[in-house]
């Protein structure tokens, strides 16, 4: 019984330091459970994110052989231009385009092209040869380009990297959306830092009680789940994530960096996680070039999204090194994935693990 | 040192002043008088078997009339084989919930209901007269299998009559070896809980991980996020920002999804309640356990009661309703959600269990 009540006080005085900050004054405030926040607002990234849904919808229709894909539509989607025939309608000062990083956006214009002209192929997928390729189980159906590189992959993940990715922990955690007016609350959406904090938030694609709630995880958000098992990331991101604003509008600055810091780390292991996942996926089925391609196609892309994280644990010189590892180029349009044996994805995978501190644990993402 | 000890009690004292982050806590529920085998025992008896008894004689039934189609391909013999599908397709809502123990360990509810079906693969599995139904991973068998097969072949009854009609044909044998397989799953799980683990149910009491309680409070809550997600969350939009899917509702091609959804949801009021019996909401009394000031049992029993009572306003099938406008099954899933917080949080942490299922919305990898 004794042991009972110290487990108790113990646990009341860790559920009261979820709860309670101290802020410079000595003072506290509260830091609520979920990201139920007032005022609120990100609806340009919940637009992003419906935008690449609607994108990454269409180019998976072509998986059948025989449907082909419009590069014009794709980069209307890209633009949110009329001719991207959207179900849903966005307001027009918003795309995707605008928001990726500079010197990448026409390379996604050319990975768009590319993909199109893939889908014109009506062969089957191999080394050489764009088309279709289903796996051994006739579950999955992929196209792919002529080294393999399932090109919707890497024109999802890539976005995801350089644009949403790049976007929160870049733009809106920097220093130039940080470092703004804290006191002027507008009624829709709080003051201006509080306004960049919800817009990082809000390209995590979860729901505000996330992860009790899943319903409507997108891009990260899923991704923060499937990784979940083993790294403990939904609680940890979404902790940050809420005490982060807790801080700000209590003008904690010294909270909100250290959570700045934590988020840019955490988000980067999910990616990294994510990356050796697919590889071990590739590994695991080295046989069936369908899902080998498939994996192989997200490995590369998880890997690009390394580059847009301003505090990256490699350098964008060591990125490019393991992208060329596994498709002979850091360039998507100039991948060779056939080319990879077992024994050369392990000795990637083993690098890649030791970078993030992963080593022990490799196997099992 | 002292100062820090004052420091430790002002700061524990807040934490019992601060209602927002904790509740006055309560007398330990983990210890306390209430009777686990006779809940368990009512459970089993008057839920479990009864349910399993009834799905098995349904689903008996089922095979009759397929048998009977088989043999005379009509208009008559296709109504007949509809009522015992959809008529067993219901009574698997009953016990669909029950996903532990034989159910759990044989994975039923995947291998029975798994939706949407997967039409091209159905179709390309008929086309070679080749198919699995030891993985549930094609989306290909059970219900929803049969919905697609006797209801969705093609647009008018004539011509699904056709379709089985011609000599040799695969559809004949599939639409057998779906009914057959659902029916040696229900057989199997039936008679494990009637010839042996309804005493060893009975008697698993405690908290832990693996006993019975922990069993029936995880499954109650796991399959109420189900309902939620799957009957309502994603085909109405909930979870895809406002994408609209009328092709994923349960039943779909056979048009039943809202007596589904009606069936589903009052059968986890009844496992709550154990009927007139004891049940979770009688263990919750016995603790006195409250949330907000009222009886978290009826907390618990009102939201249920109010998720019914909204249904229970819907008359089309939801993928119609859906389609013209979703909100009145978006204010189904408001309900359903209102009671995840008292179900998945509040009841298990009085109860002294933990939430041990693992939430995976999604499928893709």
């Amino acid at each position: 019984m004794k042991f009972f009540y110290t487990v108790m006080l113990f646990g009341i005085f860790l559920g009261m330091a979820a709860c309670v900050e101290d802020d410079d004054s000595g003072s506290t405030y509260e830091v609520p459970d979920t990201y139920s926040f007032s005022p609120l607002d990100y609806s340009g990234q919940v637009q992003r994110i419906g935008m690449l849904y609607e994108m990454k919808n269409y180019m998976a229709s072509a998986s059948i052989s025989g449907t082909t894909l419009d590069a014009d539509r794709l980069k209307a989607m890209f633009t949110n231009a009329a001719a991207a025939d959207f179900i849903q309608s966005y307001e027009p000062t918003k795309q995707l385009r605008n928001k990726t990083f500079d010197s990448e956006q026409t390379h996604f214009e050319s990975l768009m092209e590319a993909i199109a002209l893939a889908s014109q192929s009506l062969e089957t997928a191999t080394q050489g040869q764009a088309g279709r390729i289903t796996t051994q189980d006739g579950i999955k159906t992929y196209l792919l380009g002529e080294g393999g590189v399932e090109y919707a992959q890497v024109i999802e993940k890539g976005l995801m990297g350089a644009c949403f990715y790049f976007q929160s922990t870049a733009v809106y955690m920097g220093e130039s959306k940080m470092n703004v007016d804290n006191s002027e609350s507008d009624p829709e959406e709080g003051t201006a830092m509080e306004h960049h904090w919800d817009e990082a938030f809000g390209y995590f694609g979860v729901p505000i009680d996330f992860p009790f709630n899943t319903d409507g995880l997108f891009f990260w958000g899923d991704y923060s789940q499937k990784r979940n098992a083993i790294l403990d990331c939904n609680r940890k991101m979404m902790d940050n994530f809420i005490r982060g604003r807790a801080a700000i509008s209590n003008n904690d600055l010294e909270t909100r960096d250290l959570m700045i810091v934590d988020l840019r780390e955490e988000w980067e292991r999910i990616i990294a996680a994510s990356a050796l996942h697919y590889i071990n996926v590739a590994i695991n089925n080295f046989e069936d070039s369908a899902i080998r391609m498939h994996a192989l196609s997200e490995a590369v892309a998880f890997i690009y999204c390394l580059k847009f994280n301003p505090e990256k644990s490699l350098t964008i010189a060591q990125i490019d090194a393991f992208m060329t590892d596994i498709g002979g180029s850091a360039n998507f349009l100039e991948m060779n994935l056939y080319s990879n044996t077992i024994s050369n994805l392990l000795i990637v995978r083993d690098e890649l693990a030791a970078a993030f501190q992963f080593s022990s644990i490799k196997d099992q993402f | 040192m002292k100062k820090l000890l004052y420091v430790f009690i002002a700061t524990l004292l807040m934490s019992f002043l601060l209602p927002s982050c904790r509740d006055n806590p309560e007398p330990d529920p983990c210890e306390n008088g209430f009777n686990q085998e006779a809940m368990f025992s009512n459970l089993v008896n008057n839920l479990i078997l009864p349910g399993y008894q009834e799905l098995e004689a349904k689903v008996n039934t089922l095979a009759n009339k397929s048998d009977a189609f088989l043999n005379n391909v009509s208009q008559t013999e296709l109504d007949a084989l509809r009522e015992a599908w959809e008529s067993a397709y219901i009574s698997w809502q009953k016990v669909a919930q029950f996903s532990f123990g034989p159910a759990g360990n044989t994975s039923l509810r995947k291998h029975l209901n798994s939706f949407p079906t997967n039409r091209a693969i159905i179709e390309v599995n008929v086309d070679a007269n080749i198919w699995d139904f030891t993985t549930y991973a094609r989306f290909d068998k059970g219900f929803p299998a049969l919905d697609y097969i006797i209801n969705g072949l093609d647009s008018t009854d004539q011509a699904i009559l056709n379709k089985y009609n011609i000599e040799n044909n695969n559809y004949k044998t599939y639409l057998n070896e779906v009914v057959t397989d659902i029916q040696s799953r229900v057989q199997d799980v039936n008679a494990e809980w009637r010839f042996s683990y309804n005493q060893v149910f009975v008697t698993n009491t405690g908290t832990a991980e693996g006993t019975a309680l922990s069993q029936i409070v995880n499954a109650l809550s796991e399959n109420y996020e189900l309902i939620k997600r799957e009957k309502l969350g994603v085909p109405s939009g909930v979870t895809n920002l406002g994408f609209v899917y009328p092709n994923r509702t349960e039943g779909y091609y056979g048009k039943i999804s809202t007596p589904l959804l009606k069936q589903a949801l009052q059968s986890a009021k009844d496992f709550y309640m154990g009927l007139d019996g004891p049940g979770l909401d009688d263990f919750l009394i016995e603790i006195d356990a409250e949330k907000e000031e009222e009886l978290l049992a009826e907390v618990i029993e009102n939201r249920f009661d109010f998720a019914i009572n909204i249904a229970n306003e819907l008359e089309e099938p939801l993928s119609e309703i859906i389609s013209e406008n979703a909100q009145p099954v978006v204010r189904v899933y408001n309900e359903v959600a209102a009671n995840m917080v008292p179900l998945k949080t509040d009841m298990p942490s009085v109860l002294c269990v933990a939430i041990t299922y693992i939430d995976n919305p999604s499928d893709s990898d």
